[in-house]
């Protein structure tokens, strides 16, 4: 797949005109990254968009912590670091192949400005590009239909999880096949990543810096409570900032996550402050060796 | 459970599926430069492209560690 990826910024440049490295910049500039008006209806991305989506369009995966429904399976610590390939690969490689694409294609016919990775992939590389983009599809909706089957089951503990997934599966599909909800996807990958991290914030502080800071990691587990308040309001009142900033401030919600982590990250420290006042003394005698 | 006895017997040649398959990632890796040094043309390079391809598909998961 990666092979592949690679393959369609390869086959791109010749037919935009790149016959030498010379060629480049000057293509590059004319034909390819031309700037201009964006579609209708949507926001211009800058190279500023195209950096913050870059880091955190999985978001949800790797800063809100989803990630770790698959590695809780890794049998090293180091296993993380294969998120790297997919950020790295997935996201700005296979990034700058689609744009050359997307530029053949106008090259071609400049009134065909539809975004439709099939029939690109296709014009490019054949049989082998409609493949790569369907495993492509494939291998990135796996984890997170199992994740989305793992939160259906917390919701109903006694149902199958194989009967949820499958479900959670079959409506991702009936949503994909309608263009009105798959072409908003950029903006839905953005909110949902917005939802997700504040508690990976939470996640982070909690297993990196509670006992530092002298406060009780796991606390609902310690307290034998079902509700961190602590957690649960560092969540909501990050949301409502990020959300306001996006509604009032003028903020584009592409760039309200990378300041929303450490609000999360300071609101979670503060509350627990509060929260474990009581506890406050107990937890940070025994963090002390 | 014929099929199931050819496909361990296969899978027992580790290091030959292993240059097989690696051989085949060269045959989906190489068209696209040839095509960019105009050595072969569009045509070509998908059909060398897909048979690279289908090869990948059907020699790497007899070897590739579950």
């Amino acid at each position: 797949m990666v092979v592949v990826f690679l393959s369609f910024g390869v086959i791109a440049l010749p037919q935009l005109g790149v016959t030498s490295l010379s060629d480049f910049w000057t293509v590059a500039n004319e034909r390819i990254w031309t700037g201009g008006e964006p579609l209708p209806g949507r926001v211009k991305f800058t190279f500023w968009h195209v950096l913050f989506f870059a880091w955190f369009c999985n978001m949800a995966m790797h800063i809100g912590m989803s990630d770790l429904t698959i590695f809780r399976y890794a049998k090293k610590s180091w296993y993380s670091v294969a998120t790297a390939a997919g950020m790295y690969l997935g996201h700005f490689m296979a990034w700058i192949s689609a744009s050359l694409l997307y530029a053949l294609q106008l090259h071609r016919d400049p009134t065909m400005t539809d975004v439709l990775p099939g029939p690109m992939a296709f014009g490019a590389a054949g049989l082998v590009g409609v493949i790569c983009v369907v495993i492509a599809g494939w291998t990135t909706a796996n984890p997170t239909i199992y994740r989305a089957g793992l939160a259906f089951q917390a919701i109903a503990p006694s149902t199958s999880r194989v009967k949820v997934t499958l479900f959670a599966g079959g409506l991702a599909t009936l949503a994909g096949m309608f263009p009105a909800i798959a072409m908003q996807l950029l903006d839905f990958v953005a909110l949902y990543g917005l939802v997700l991290m504040p508690m990976g914030a939470v996640i982070f502080i909690d297993f990196w810096l509670m006992r530092r800071l002298g406060l009780r990691d796991n606390y609902a587990e310690w307290k034998r409570i079902s509700f961190n308040w602590a957690a649960g309001l560092a969540w909501i009142l990050t949301l409502l900032i990020c959300l306001g900033l996006v509604a009032f401030g003028g903020l584009q919600i592409f760039f309200a996550s990378l300041p929303g982590w450490f609000i999360a990250a300071a609101l979670y420290i503060v509350l627990s402050k509060w929260y474990q006042r009581n506890d406050f003394e107990t937890a940070s005698q025994e963090a002390t060796p | 459970m014929i099929a199931t006895q050819i496909i361990q017997s296969i899978s027992g040649c580790k290091k030959t599926l292993q240059a097989i398959s690696f051989v085949a990632l060269i045959v989906c890796a190489a068209p696209p430069i040839l095509f960019y040094l105009d050595r072969i043309d569009m045509d070509a390079m998908k059909r060398w492209m897909l048979i690279g391809t289908i090869v990948w598909f059907a020699v790497t998961p007899l070897w590739m560690k579950k």
